[in-house]
Parts: C-alpha cells; sequence; structure tokens
C-alpha cells in the first residue's frame, strides 16, 4: 500500500553547465506538511517546476500517489494543487471569473463549478469583492485569489511555492491559517518559504536544498537537534571584556567574541560547558547575566549552507 | 478538444474585450486598402504600361481583335500596344521589363472561333508583376466575351447540321461579325480595381499578420504573469494551450482578411480570382504567420523586445512581400528575397489568381511554401513547449 502522497526519486536537470538539481530524493507522506527550505539558486524553484509537472526532468522521477508525473501527467496533475510564487491570474477577470475558468480547466462544469467557486471565495473571504477585477485588488487579496485557483479541484496535494512574499502582515496570517486548515484537513503540502517560523508554524518536516540536493531533512526539532549540538550562551558582565573573552578562549573547544559589554560564548561538543566558562570568568570580571541561547532552525541553515535564507 | 474550446473561449473574450484590438485587424485593414486602391488607382492609367501581343494564329479573327484594340480610344488612352513575333519574345520583353503582360494569340485562334471550336488565349505575366497581368487579365475577358458569342452562333449553326463552309457566311449575316468588334463602350477594369486587386490582398495579409501577431502578444502575456506555468500545472495537455490561441489568431486573420476582400469587391469592383482559392491562400497564410509570430514569443526572452519583434516582423514581411510596394517594382534580388517571407508567397499566389485564370489548382507551389513555413514554425514551437517553456 502506498503512503506517499508525493515522491521525488533520482531528479535531475541540467541547463548547460549548470547542475540545477542533482539527484533529488525525497518523499512527503499522506496529509504531512513539508517544507523546502534553500536559498536563492539552490534548485527549489527548478525542483518545484518539475514537481508540478511545468518542466521535463533530465532524469528522475516525481510520483503524486503512484501517477508518474512525466508519463502519466493527467492522472498526477488532477491530484495536485499548485500555487506560483508570483500572482499568476488575469487581471482582466473578476475573481471569481478567474476561479472559475480554472474550474472549467480541471474539467468541472455547471452546479459543481458554481458551488466549488463560492465555497473557495468564502474560504478566502472574498465572497464580498468577487466580481471585481483581480487587477483592483490589494496584493493580499490577490495572494489570497492565488490560493484558492491551486485549490478548485481540491487537490490531495498542494505544492506552495513562497505564498506570502509581498504581503502585508495581515494578509500573511490569513494566508497562513487557511494553510494550516489545510494541514489540519488532512491535505498533503508542500511549503517553500524565506520566512523560517512560516516553515516552523506549519510543516511537519523540512528538507534542506542546496546546490540542487537535500542535505539534510527532518523535523525542525530534529534538525536544531542532530545540527546543532553544544551550546551557545550570551553573558553581560562589568570589567574588561577582552580579558574575560581571553580568559574564556583558554578554555578547549569553547569559542567566544566580545561586543561592548557582553561576551557570546559557543561550543560544539558537550552538553553543557557553562560551568567552565563562569569559572574561567571568576576573578577577572563580574558576571552580571547570562542567558542560554536556542539554536533555531534559521541557525541550522546558516550552518549548513552558509548563507542566511533571505541572502 | 473541450479544453482546448474552454482555452479558445477566455481568449475569445479577452480579444473581444480589447475594443482597439478588433479596430486594427477589421477596420484599419479595409480603410488602407481602400486609400492604396484610389490613391495608386488614380495615380497610375488604367490598365498601366506596356501590353504585349503576339499573333502567332494570323487569321482574320485574331487580326481584326488586333486592330480594334489597337483603335480603341478607351484602350489607347491607357495601355500602349507592342506587337511581339514570338511568344519567345514575349517572355524575354517582360523579363526586361518592357512590357507589362502579353496576350498570345495561338495558332489556329481564328479557325477554331469560326468553327465553333475551342479557342484560348494565353496570358504571359511575371508573378511579381501582378499589376499587369490584371491589366492583360482585363483585356482578354472582354476579349473572350466576343469571341463567346460568336462560338455561341457557330455551334448552334453545326449542331442543326449547317456545312462548315457555310457557317462563317450565316454567323457574320446574324450580327456576330468580327469586324464590329468593337471596345469602345466595354467596361475595361479602371484603375482603382486594378490596384484594389492588388493592394487589397496586400492589405488583408499585413493585417491578417497583425490578427494572428495578437495571439502570440496574448501567449506572452501569459507568459509574463505566470499564468502559462499555471496552466502547465493543470491536467489540460501543453499544446492544448497553443493550439486554442492559434485557432483564435486564425479565426480572426481570417475574419480581418475576408473583410477587406469583401470591402474591395464592393468598393472597387476588384476581382481576385477564384473565391476557393483565395480562402485557401487566406488559411494556410494565417497558418504560417501563426508559426512565426508563436516560435518570435517562444524564445528564452520575455522582455517588451519580444513583442516588439512582433511589429517589425510583420512590417518587414509585408514590405519585402510586396504587400506595400509592387514586388514588379522591386530590383531582382529583393524579388527573390520575398520568397523568404510568407507574404511574398501569398503575394504571389495571389498574382496567379488576379492576372491569369489560376485557380485552387494552380496555388501548388505558394500553398506549400506556405505549409512548409507554418510547419517548420510550429516545429520550433512544439519542441520549446516540450521542453518546458513557461
Amino acid at each position: 500500500m502506498l503512503t506517499s502522497a508525493l515522491e521525488c526519486e533520482g531528479l535531475t536537470k541540467r541547463y548547460g553547465d549548470l547542475l540545477a538539481v542533482d539527484d533529488l530524493k525525497f518523499s512527503i507522506g499522506r496529509g504531512e506538511a513539508y517544507g523546502l527550505l534553500g536559498p536563492n539558486g539552490s534548485g527549489k524553484s527548478t525542483t518545484i517546476s518539475m514537481i508540478v509537472g511545468v518542466l521535463t526532468p533530465d532524469a528522475g522521477t516525481v510520483r503524486v500517489h503512484g501517477h508518474d508525473v512525466d508519463r502519466h501527467p493527467r492522472q498526477a496533475k488532477t491530484l495536485l494543487g499548485y500555487v506560483p510564487q508570483e500572482v499568476a491570474l488575469y487581471p482582466d477577470l473578476t475573481g471569481r471569473e478567474n476561479l472559475r475558468y480554472f474550474c472549467r480547466l480541471y474539467g468541472l462544469r455547471g452546479r459543481e463549478a458554481k458551488d466549488r467557486v463560492t465555497a473557495l471565495l468564502d474560504l478566502i473571504g472574498l465572497a464580498d469583492r468577487a466580481d471585481e477585477l483581480v487587477g483592483r485588488y490589494s496584493g493580499g487579496m490577490q495572494r489570497r485569489v492565488n490560493i484558492a485557483a491551486g485549490l478548485v479541484h481540491e487537490p490531495s496535494v498542494l505544492v506552495l511555492d513562497e505564498p506570502t512574499v509581498g504581503v502585508d502582515p495581515q494578509s500573511r496570517n490569513a494566508i497562513l491559517e487557511s494553510v494550516e486548515r489545510l494541514v489540519a484537513d488532512g491535505m498533503t503540502v508542500l511549503y517553500t518559504s524565506h520566512y523560517m517560523e512560516e516553515v516552523e508554524r506549519i510543516c511537519d518536516r523540512v528538507g534542506i536544498i542546496d546546490q540542487g540536493r537535500i542535505i539534510a531533512q527532518g523535523t525542525p526539532r530534529e534538525l536544531v537537534a542532530d545540527l546543532a549540538e553544544g551550546g551557545r550562551v550570551e553573558i553581560d558582565i562589568e570589567g574588561d571584556v577582552k580579558i574575560a573573552a581571553a580568559a574564556v578562549a583558554e578554555l578547549p573547544g569553547v569559542s567566544v567574541a566580545g561586543h561592548g559589554s557582553q561576551l557570546q560564548v559557543s561550543w560544539t561538543e558537550g552538553a553543557d560547558r557553562l560551568a567552565g566558562v563562569l569559572s574561567a570568568l571568576d576573578g577577572v570580571a563580574t558576571v552580571i547575566r547570562t542567558e542560554a541561547v536556542r539554536p533555531t532552525l534559521e541557525t541550522v541553515f546558516l550552518h549548513l549552507t552558509g548563507t542566511s535564507l533571505r541572502d | 478538444m473541450r479544453t482546448i474550446l474552454v482555452i479558445a473561449g477566455r481568449e475569445l473574450t479577452a480579444r473581444l474585450r480589447d475594443r482597439t484590438a478588433l479596430v486594427i485587424i477589421l477596420v484599419a485593414p479595409v480603410l488602407l486598402a481602400s486609400l492604396f486602391s484610389f490613391a495608386l488607382g488614380r495615380a497610375d492609367p488604367p490598365l498601366g504600361g506596356v501590353l504585349g501581343v503576339v499573333d502567332l494564329d494570323g487569321g482574320e479573327v485574331s487580326r481584326t481583335i488586333i486592330d480594334e484594340l489597337g483603335r480603341s480610344p478607351e484602350l489607347t488612352k491607357a495601355v500602349q500596344l507592342r506587337r511581339l513575333p514570338t511568344e519567345e519574345a514575349a517572355a524575354q520583353a517582360l523579363r526586361a521589363g518592357e512590357v507589362g503582360a502579353a496576350v498570345v494569340f495561338p495558332r489556329g485562334f481564328s479557325r477554331n472561333v469560326e468553327r465553333s471550336g475551342g479557342q484560348t488565349m494565353r496570358i504571359l505575366s511575371p508573378a511579381e508583376g501582378a499589376r499587369g497581368g490584371i491589366a492583360a487579365k482585363g483585356v482578354v475577358e472582354r476579349i473572350s466575351a466576343e469571341v463567346y458569342a460568336r462560338t455561341l452562333s457557330a455551334k448552334v449553326a453545326v449542331a442543326a447540321g449547317m456545312p462548315e463552309d457555310k457557317v462563317k457566311s450565316f454567323v457574320e449575316r446574324n450580327h456576330a461579325e468580327f469586324s464590329r468588334f468593337s471596345l469602345v463602350n466595354e467596361n475595361l477594369p479602371g484603375g482603382s480595381a486594378v490596384a484594389a486587386a492588388y493592394y487589397g490582398p496586400g492589405m488583408a495579409l499585413l493585417f491578417g499578420f497583425f490578427a494572428v501577431a495578437a495571439a502570440a502578444r496574448s501567449l506572452l502575456a501569459e507568459r509574463r504573469q505566470g499564468t502559462l506555468a499555471r496552466l502547465r500545472a493543470t491536467p489540460v495537455p501543453p499544446l492544448a494551450v497553443l493550439t486554442g490561441k492559434a485557432l483564435v489568431g486564425v479565426v480572426f486573420a481570417l475574419f480581418s482578411m475576408l473583410t477587406t476582400w469583401l470591402s474591395s469587391v464592393l468598393l472597387f469592383g476588384a476581382d481576385w480570382g477564384d473565391p476557393v482559392a483565395v480562402v485557401a491562400l487566406f488559411a494556410v497564410f494565417a497558418l504560417a504567420a501563426t508559426g512565426i509570430t508563436m516560435a518570435l514569443v517562444s524564445g528564452p526572452r520575455t522582455g517588451g523586445e519580444s513583442e516588439g519583434s512582433l511589429l517589425v516582423v510583420a512590417f518587414t514581411f509585408a514590405i519585402l512581400g510586396g504587400n506595400m510596394i509592387s514586388l514588379y517594382r522591386m530590383p531582382e534580388f529583393m524579388q527573390w528575397v520575398s520568397l523568404l517571407t510568407p507574404n511574398g508567397w501569398a503575394t504571389r499566389g495571389f498574382s496567379i489568381l488576379t492576372a491569369g485564370d489560376g485557380g485552387l489548382a494552380d496555388l501548388g507551389v505558394p500553398l506549400l511554401a506556405l505549409a512548409a513555413i507554418a510547419t517548420a514554425f510550429a516545429g520550433v514551437v512544439v519542441i520549446r513547449f516540450r521542453k518546458g517553456l513557461t
């Protein structure tokens, strides 16, 4: 019995000399929300394009509930919903007309299409503005219709490519709530975003992609635990920061940086080196405050890819 | 098929909402074709240039006709006749541009007319010199009407059992005498009608190209706004998107070209030739133009330069293809260059129809050339689509 809703295997895409996606492999279970994180140029968009059947891979397969996207595109694409990064709607049509058009492309007609469009407009909170031209909507409203257009055929797998880029906080929150509701209702979601907190909020599992390959994956907690062993602490002191930093730096496996009246101390091995650090400072400086800094997914990402997600 | 119609329906709605585009493809060609026909028709003599005459027959009928052509005040005002000894000499004069067209009376012409047999006059006109051909065709049509009346009388006499040697005198006694043959009151094709039969198709082709270019612009817009990628993520086959758009482009182009044709016939009495062949030329030209315009917008670039290239190509092809300046007046190498454009082939097709009595069967080469252009460019677009054009 199939347990994967979406499965990528050996996915490869090359543009001339550039290997954009390199033997990529991951799978998403039914009802799971999976976040795909990667810096710009990591192959994330190319991967998404191959998954939704917009690009043909040079090698490898994408299967949606067992249907090969390349060999059986009709069956696979019927199960897939796609929300592209940019708003991909017709500005000369109203919100309702846009959704109706996409309904017809998925084979929905008549009463069925009408009811589906009405339900979606209610879901995204635009029922009262449905008959205005999309070109006159605000960015946030367009984003909401953009998501609804990916849901017209009630897909079982939804692929969202940075759906909140350029959206005001209120609309962003509305979008995230909609996605959370879909996940809670059992929809399988592949989500990419530049906002780490969105991924942490929505996704059960995260894959980090760099140079066309998945370099780490797991739950956010697992990733943090696996990749950020050790600890980091901020210590506010009274006294000469340089002398204090030099004293701490003598400890093996500990790195330290001083800024103003604060020391930032970190170590990569060992559960807790704080006691040793405080002993080293004894008689050198007066410790005012210590605060353990919890590693985040952002830290993990930085550690793995050497770049910030928003670079 | 259903999804193609859904996409075509969306395309049609968008096109009908764009009033400016409608004006461009429906009103502008009629206005410009009329303007060209009127202005150039007045500027040129009605038949234009020199008409070559080759009398290989030397019989009474052909002599009478040629003498009358030379005496006709209406003709002499408009066209100068030049007698040529052989068909080869006429062909050479044509190539040298010394005559615009030539009418050939074949051997046995007079005898055939007198004895009620079939008779033919050949028109020699360079394909690229349509206007000369149209002039010759006008003359021949008038002569044919006279010859037909004469032949009909002879046929009736023969059918009634009259001996062959008495047919001639019988026919002449019954007012079908060739000595009375006159073109004085004939309604010879006017300058505007001749110009309309040349520039009308030219304008139809130019604006037909614009009409299919609108479909290409629509594809470009879909690429820019990301809806093409979205469409490709649906179960709709990729080529259905292309077909739906192309279908509307071709229909609009046909509508535009048919409107220009109709206006040319109604306003100037222009004769574009066999209607079936005209429609066939329109259709295959529209397909070739669709292939080219779709290929132009399916490249890696989606910026303004792609859109601009459509306009540049439309005008360049129209000029090179003889739609705005007569091919006949171009240097020879330019006439060869015109063969690189669908407009050039379509113009040659129309020359065959308007300058002679050509029909669909005579359009083999232009139609095949246009179909080859359509197929080659459609192939480019299909390959790009299969590779993942978005």
